[in-house]
């Protein structure tokens, strides 16, 4: 004890002068206390108080001047955004500063102001959701920072001397308040008092019903932690984002909760007004814009474009959950994610549990999200008949019927029909054209529906365009005659475009319509005269787009109509059937290619022989009358001293014997025009009972005179008896009507049966 | 003479013939044969490499006879397609005129064995005119 006393004896004087250190320094250091109070409202405005408190003997001992002047000081040089207010009491000097602030910018100009520069840090928050609330802020500034200047002036006025500057201010405490919780913190404010409860993840399934029709489920999953601790909140503000026409679900298990929103058959307008509802953000917008054009006829589009806000799900900024974006479609449709509705960018994901497509999934971190899809619906081609005819004049007719698998809605095939018409260049018909106000709202119609093609036609899509003017020195393509129309036969739906026209305008028709010209050719033989002939006929079309969808039992059922009296030679394709002139094929591939050869009857060849026979028919028949083919009757004639011998009368053309006497078995002829003239008795000696044969002047034969004279010398050198025993009695020796020679007595003719007269 | 003219066969065998010719004219007319083409199926039947240098165009001609003078051959397709025992039909269409002047016919190249068609090709020839007359532009 002695030795501890000696101890302490020694380092008496070092103990009080360390004491009277302390004091010292313990006065120094107080020479005024600094307590703030940060008080946040609910909008996050709010006013940051700083208490200067300096009590008498400090004031007196360490600041020389007076209080006024020190007053009148702080007047002149308080910063803009800080007001101040000085009090007195019980000798206790206290000046109030105060920074009043509308919002967290407000603050952070007015701060920046005060201290020259903009602070490193300076973030409030006090989210008020049932995923997060309290309140949250974080300064790296403190009080003597904003109060340097304070300390500046008091300086620089020799108010405290200079090696005294830094025992001014002393910190004291610093609260933040908010509602009517205080929370305290170091000299630098730092206070998170936010409650976070946050889900797991969001699932925005969308089922497609038809073009413009959704229906739409958010299941929300929520973890078991988050409704342990705000499980009724949760639960209240759940139900409450249920719109009227929605309904909202609750599925309760131990490691989670699920809950669902769902809402059935909406449009455009009412998916968008859903969207706001459910996800709490009037952010939320729905667009949707036709882009049937882009396809084909047979399909039908939409862009679906969706912008989403999910901050209202958020527990933070550093808070994230996992968002997906599902689609349903019935048979008949197709999803794709599309950037410009017109792309198809991506197909979907196939999620064997719930049968929807996935065609996205995201970290939801509070940056809203967008979500852009294309919504087709395709009715697909079941059959297509081809059938292409000649006709007459050279012209063809290629009627193609698309048959649907499914039956469209009676606007739907307006529609069909309208775009196959733009193809063509067809102007469309009053009855096709859309009605007035039948576009339906947020609806736009994409461009590109003008093919371009040639000049439109007549509303009956029948007649083909005319020459311009009469002045138009270029003569313009011939067109081929269109005609586009949809027939309901037995519970199918089929549109039928015919063409007809040249094989060139429907080959440019075909060009139009189904995007490649393809090809159609038909030639015959050139020889008119060639009553068989041959001829061959080339088609190949592919349809473009119209058979870019089509059922898997799809075919072609091809029919070529040439006419009567063909007979086929050659095919392209080996399963073919060839009858009464029209060939028939069928083909499960999307285009049309056949090559044929045959042989016709050619009926204008048939018509031309059939004139040249006729005419030469009439001609012979001519020649017939004319007498070139008769042949001369028989003549009996008797010679002088000679026995009655019979001559018969040459034929036309034949030369007779010349000889000095009459051979009485020559025969001569003679052409015969007129029949024979009967000589009648007692005429002339020489020429009763003979028959005179008159010859023709100009009779065609060249030996006629000669024959002519012989013929005549033998009349001449015939002496005509009468018979015996019958003077007087001159009797005919000829049948004076057939020139038979007649028997002595006999009263008829034997040849032909005419009564001779006595 | 007379009684000719006052025949009724007569009559109708002027119109007759007359009917005829008129219909000839006139298919000739519509359907106007192109003599080159002609001429070159008859030269492939007879695989007469001559005869066919007259369907071609002047200009060509002469460099076909230039590359046979040369080579006693020229390199013409259709003669390496058509064998010695084979014919070939030319069926050829319609003429087609474009806006800048160049005139093209499908002709199809039907090849007959025995009378019976094996095969048929489509193709297309190009067509100059010179001096009024049709040629084969090019082979």
């Amino acid at each position: 004890m002695k030795k501890i006393l000696k101890k302490i004896g020694n380092r008496f004087p070092i103990f009080c002068g360390a004491v009277l250190l302390m004091l010292l320094l313990a006065g120094c250091s107080a020479g005024s206390t600094i307590d703030a109070n940060l008080v946040i409202n609910k909008d996050l405005s709010g006013i940051r108080q700083m208490n200067i408190t300096i009590s008498e003997d400090v004031f007196q001992e360490y600041f020389t001047g007076s209080i006024e002047d020190l007053n009148n000081l702080i007047g002149q040089s308080c910063p803009q955004g800080m007001t101040w207010i000085y009090s007195e009491e019980g000798g206790v000097k206290q000046y109030n500063m105060e920074i009043a602030f509308s919002s967290p910018e407000d603050y952070r100009e007015k701060v920046t102001s005060i201290l020259g520069s903009e602070p490193e840090q300076l973030e409030i928050a006090a989210p008020d959701t049932v995923w997060a609330s309290g309140i949250s802020v974080a300064e790296s500034f403190t009080n003597q920072d904003l109060l340097k200047w304070m300390r500046d002036l008091l300086v620089g006025n020799g108010f405290v001397p200079e090696d005294r500057a830094n025992m001014i201010f002393s910190d004291g405490t610093t609260n933040v308040v908010y509602g009517d919780q205080t929370y305290r913190t170091g000299n630098r404010i730092n206070v998170n008092e936010v409650e976070y409860v946050t889900i797991d993840s969001m699932r925005i399934m969308t089922q497609v019903n038809d073009l413009g029709d959704y229906s739409r489920q958010v299941v929300i999953q929520i973890p078991a932690s988050s409704m342990n601790k705000k499980g009724e909140e949760i639960k209240a503000f759940m139900d409450g984002v249920v719109p009227v026409s929605a309904t909202g679900t609750w599925e309760e298990g131990e490691e989670k909760t699920v809950f669902t929103v769902s809402a059935q058959q909406m449009d455009p307008a009412a998916l968008a007004a859903f969207n706001t509802a459910v996800f709490v953000s009037p952010e939320c917008t729905v667009a949707s814009t036709d882009v049937s054009s882009y396809f084909s006829p047979f399909t039908f589009g939409a862009h679906l474009t969706e912008h989403i806000d999910l901050s209202g799900y958020l527990a933070g900024d550093y808070s994230s959950f996992n968002v997906s974006y599902e689609v349903l479609m019935p048979e008949g449709y197709q999803v794709y994610s599309s950037s410009d509705g017109i792309s198809q960018d991506y197909s979907g994901r196939f999620s064997e549990e719930s049968g929807y497509y996935v065609m996205r999934e995201d970290w939801c971190n509070g940056q809203p999200m967008d979500y852009s899809i294309q919504v087709q619906k395709r009715y697909k081609v079941q059959e297509l008949a081809v059938e292409t005819a000649r006709h007459l004049g050279g012209d063809l007719t290629r009627t193609s019927s698309f048959v649907l698998e499914k039956i469209p809605t009676e606007e739907e095939q307006q529609a069909m029909i309208r775009a196959v018409e733009a193809r063509a260049g067809v102007e469309a018909s009053e009855e096709t054209s859309p009605e007035e106000g039948a576009v339906p709202e947020d609806t736009e119609v994409a461009a590109g529906e003008d093919a371009g093609g040639p000049d439109t036609q007549t509303p009956e899509d029948t007649v083909p365009e005319e020459a311009e003017t009469p002045q138009e020195e270029e003569k313009e393509p011939e067109v081929a005659e269109v005609t586009v129309s949809g027939e309901l036969v037995e519970d199918v739906f089929q549109v039928v475009v015919s063409q007809k026209g040249s094989p060139e305008a429907i080959s440019r028709s075909t060009d139009q319509l189904f995007e490649e010209a393809g090809t159609l050719v038909y030639a015959v033989d050139r020889e008119f005269w060639k009553v068989k002939k041959q001829e061959a006929f080339a088609e190949s079309i592919t349809f473009g787009n119209l058979l870019e969808h089509v059922t898997e039992d799809f075919r072609i059922l091809y029919t070529l109509k040439l006419g009567m009296f063909r007979d086929m030679q050659y095919c392209s394709n080996e399963d073919v059937q060839m009858e009464g002139g029209t060939l028939s094929m069928e083909t499960s591939s999307g285009r049309v290619s056949v090559t044929y050869v045959g042989t016709k009857l050619d009926l204008l060849a048939i018509l031309f022989w059939v004139l040249v026979g006729l005419g030469l028919l009439n001609l012979l028949i001519l020649l017939v009358k004319a007498g070139v083919f008769r042949k001369l009757p028989k003549i009996q004639v008797k010679q002088a001293g000679a026995a009655v011998t019979t001559a018969a009368i040459p034929e036309a053309g034949t030369v007779p014997m010349a000889s000095a006497q009459p051979d009485v078995t020559a025969t001569t002829a003679v052409p015969v025009t007129e029949p024979v003239q009967i000589v009648q008795p007692f005429q002339t000696e020489a020429a009763a009972q003979m028959t005179e044969v008159a010859v023709q002047e100009g009779v065609q034969s060249g030996a006629t005179a000669q024959t002519a004279t012989v013929i005549r010398d033998s009349i001449q050198a015939v002496t005509l008896t009468r018979p015996e025993g019958a003077a007087g009695n001159q009797t005919a020796c000829f049948c004076p009507k057939c020139g038979t020679p007649r028997e002595a007595g006999a009263m008829f003719c034997e040849e032909c049966g005419n009564r001779f007269e006595e | 003479m007379k009684n000719i003219l006052k025949q009724f066969s007569f009559w109708i065998a002027l119109v007759c013939f007359g009917a005829a010719i008129a219909l000839a004219v006139v298919s000739s007319i519509r359907n106007p044969g192109i003599p080159a083409i002609d001429r070159l199926e008859r030269g492939m039947n007879r695989h007469d490499i001559k005869s066919i240098i007259p369907c071609f165009s002047p200009e060509v001609q002469e460099d076909l006879r230039a590359e046979l003078s040369l080579y006693d051959s020229m390199d013409v397709d259709m003669f390496g397609e058509l064998p010695k025992d084979r014919s070939v039909n030319l069926i050829y269409g319609e003429t087609i005129t474009d806006q800048e002047g160049d005139s093209t016919v499908p002709v199809f190249m039907v090849y007959m064995k025995d009378g019976i068609c094996e095969d048929a090709d489509l193709d297309e020839i190009d067509l100059v005119e010179v001096d009024g007359k049709l040629y084969l532009e090019d082979f």
